[in-house]
């Protein structure tokens, strides 16, 4: 029996080069389709390639058409490019590292519509096809007027809950409960029959008075005094009760009086919050720079947070940090063996459409480990005199060499064409120029710290007029010709909590369209504002007084019934003393010494 | 899965030796212990190809150690991880790494470190147990079909001589 069978050499040959063969053939579909799933999984966004062509002889591979979806707004590129080629290191490939000698990037776009929706990619990596609610593209945009402007008082008390009503309301209902629960209390404590009965009892005794004779007047006068108490008891008991209603009178009175300042109170509050001042410049400014510069932030910061962990691996790792996954296990690093990254790009040239003018870069040392590489990512592009700008200068540095990272952005913009920049609904600038320079630095890839300044001068802006928005025709009017604008934004905190502070000539300039727009009209809309609070409230005031009147007329009850007891108490008074008295006689009969 | 049993069968059958059962078996087992798409795998694979062993059961042992091996995924990575930052071994390792051809072979991976190491230990024991079990069956258990006059009336001719090895 022979151990080896070298006819398997010849089968192992035929099935290793079919392999061979098809890898060769469908190699560029394969790579291109990872790239496209694996890419859009860990970038959570569609990522399209429409070619990749790979040469093994030559150890390059190019790309054309690369688009990566937004992943807030299905149907935009948030970034194209035209064409990519670069050459890879290929005795590094074969240790698993991608290593990028050199790339050359043509025809890279920002921010462009895409020609059919990107699929959603879910935290899973899975794909769904919901179309999701279009915004518009564009690297510039003006911020709208849609924000500024004067609700009617009905409009707002639409809206808005009134203090005064709801006190009104629980003060009747309040009310209304005290009444119900005095008549209760008039009903058994007061009851008719009781007094009756004593005004029979007491005529009973007048009776007997009248007709008896000496021997029961001790009894009778007895039967006075029990009968004087009995009533005592009873106007003692009126007291107490007119006492503790009096003193639920007073606190409904104390809680109408209160209803009287409300409606001033709700005035107050709802002026504040809808009436523009005088000085709502700074409102404005918020509404027209602060608004649409903070979500363009967050897009910013959510995307440098989905890009960071890509481009900062520790350099060193634990072997508490090799964590288990099943089916993949853990790749430990040999970082003595092959000081390599996995993925580096030593060096780029890239082509940038800005404002449709191509401007040239330059990418150096992007890396995933940059503490084992030990140098810091720098991009740079420049440009200089063109038809839409004077100069523009972007550096950035992204140092992630050290724990303490430190990734810093400086623009420098000069003689920006503003003619033409048009945002839809929002307006155009018809002309002027701008001046733009300024500095982020992000610490830790988180703390911000930074300050921009932009000068812009004859500026002509067309904003569209607004429907019964007076107040944004009129601050729009205002913007239709300035000389200069100068707007200073300071950038603090962290990504999550960060303060802009803004500085700007345009508070002047949209305070003095404000006070034109406001003069006359705030006080008419204060005073209509007012007389709104007091139509919805009054109803309701006017319900809780009318409660309290009907709680005032219980006291009657109590009048009433004190009085009619104390003219019995003087009755059953009168009849003792008579008889008490010992020269009195029944029937009214005197002795004759 | 009765494709397979009758593959054990015929095999142990046939007039292969003994070895080459136990040989195709333990290749089997080292190939599926492992993950698949390993240039080390493709080295074993063309071995295979050119040792005169069995490939029905080395099939039969990588489809059944390939399901041993998802039981045993986090014990594969512990070994590895053990094995790979052992503090006496950076040495050997980076040195060994130094070579790129050993990390486009993956031996840097905690599970195809531990799953080599842990296949290749348990291989040796697997060939000499299987075969003695081979030997072991000839020499007591396969007579033991002819007696069995069932098989032949109920006439699964196909299915006794693949058993049997009568079919070869």
């Amino acid at each position: 029996m022979k151990i080896f069978r070298w006819q398997g050499v010849i089968a192992f040959a035929i099935i290793g080069g079919a392999v061979a063969v098809f890898l060769i053939m469908f190699l560029d579909g394969i790579i291109e389709r990872g790239i496209e799933e694996n890419g859009s999984q860990a970038a959570k966004t569609q990522i399209d390639l429409a070619s990749l062509s790979t040469s093994l002889l030559s150890q390059a591979a190019s790309i054309e058409g690369l688009e990566v979806a937004n992943p807030d707004n299905n149907m935009e590129n948030i970034l194209q490019i035209e064409k990519l080629s670069m050459d890879v290191d290929g005795a590094k490939a074969v240790a698993r590292k991608i290593i990028i000698d050199d790339l050359q990037a043509t025809g890279i776009r920002l921010n462009q519509k895409r020609a059919s929706p990107a699929k959603i990619i879910d935290s899973e990596g899975k794909t769904q096809s919901t179309d999701q609610e279009s915004e518009e593209a564009g690297s510039l945009g003006l911020p709208g007027l849609g924000g500024i402007d004067i609700k009617s008082p009905e409009e707002i008390l639409k809206s808005e809950k009134l203090e005064t009503l709801e006190a009104a309301n629980k003060a009747k209902e309040t009310i209304e409960n005290l009444k119900a629960k005095w008549q209760e209390k008039f009903e058994t404590d007061l009851n008719p029959n009781s007094l009756e009965e004593t005004k029979k009892k007491l005529a009973k005794l007048q009776e007997k008075v009248k007709a008896g004779g000496l021997a029961s007047i001790p009894e009778t006068v007895q039967e006075f005094q029990s009968l004087q108490k009995e009533i005592q008891d009873r106007i003692n008991r009126i007291t107490s009760i007119k006492s503790e209603f009096e003193k639920d009178v007073q606190a409904a009175k104390k809680q109408l009086a209160e209803l009287k300042n409300l409606p001033k109170k709700d005035f107050d509050r709802l002026k504040k919050k809808y009436s523009l001042s005088m000085d709502g410049g700074s409102n404005a400014l918020g509404t027209l720079i602060e608004g649409p510069l903070k979500a363009k932030l967050d897009k910013a910061w959510k995307a440098y947070k989905m890009l960071s962990p890509y481009l900062d691996k520790p350099g060193t790792t634990a072997k508490e940090d090799y964590k288990y996954v099943r089916g993949k296990g853990a790749d430990v690093q040999f970082t003595k063996a092959l000081p390599y990254p996995d993925f580096l790009l030593k060096h780029a040239n890239l082509s940038m459409n800005l404002l449709e003018t191509d401007i040239q870069g330059e990418l150096k040392d992007l890396t995933d480990n940059p503490k084992l590489y030990g140098k810091p990512a720098i991009l740079n592009f420049q440009s200089g005199k063109n038809e839409k700008f004077d100069s523009f200068n972007l550096d950035l540095e992204l140092d992630k060499t050290s724990n303490q990272s430190k990734d810093t952005l400086a623009i420098d913009f000069k003689g920006l064409n503003l003619s033409g920049i048009e945002s839809s609904g929002a307006g155009k600038i018809n002309g002027g120029a701008a001046n733009l320079k300024g500095q982020l630095k992000i610490t830790n890839e988180n703390e911000l710290e930074g300050s921009f300044k932009a000068a812009l001068n004859s500026v002509s802006l067309s904003i569209p007029k607004q429907d019964g928005n007076e107040l944004a025709n009129t601050i729009a009017k205002s913007l239709s010709s300035i000389d200069r604008i100068s707007i200073t934004i300071g950038i603090s905190g962290t990504m999550e909590s960060y303060q802009l502070d803004i500085q700007s000539n345009l508070n002047d300039i949209i305070s003095g369209a404000v006070k034109k727009a406001l003069a006359g009209k705030m006080e008419g809309f204060e005073s209509s504002l007012m007389d709104a609070i007091k139509s919805k409230a009054g109803g309701s005031i006017a319900g809780a007084n009318g409660s309290l009147s009907g709680l005032l007329g219980q006291n009657k009850i109590l009048e009433q019934n004190e009085s009619a007891y104390g003219g019995l108490l003087g009755q059953a008074k009168g009849g003792a003393s008579g008889l008490k008295s010992p020269l009195a006689l029944p029937g009214g009969l005197k002795l004759p010494f | 899965m009765i494709r397979q049993v009758l593959k054990i069968f015929k095999a142990l059958n046939s007039d292969e030796k003994p070895w080459q059962l136990s040989l195709g078996l333990a290749f089997g087992g080292i190939i599926g212990l492992m993950p698949l798409w390993t240039p080390h795998n493709i080295f074993l694979l063309f071995l295979a190809f050119i040792i005169n062993l069995n490939f029905a059961l080395l099939l039969v042992g990588f489809f059944f150690f390939s399901g041993i091996a998802y039981i045993l995924d986090p014990l594969f990575h512990e070994i590895g991880l053990a094995v790979l930052t052992a503090e006496g071994m950076q040495d050997f390792w980076n040195g060994l790494f130094s070579n790129p051809i050993f990390l486009f072979d993956r031996l840097n991976n905690t599970l195809v470190m531990g799953s080599l190491l842990f296949s290749l230990t348990a291989s040796v024991p697997l060939f000499f147990l299987f075969n003695l079990l081979v030997r072991k069956y000839r020499q007591h258990l396969q007579g033991l079909f002819d007696k069995i006059p069932l098989l032949k009336s109920l006439k699964l001719a196909k299915i006794y001589d693949t058993v049997s090895g009568g079919g070869r």
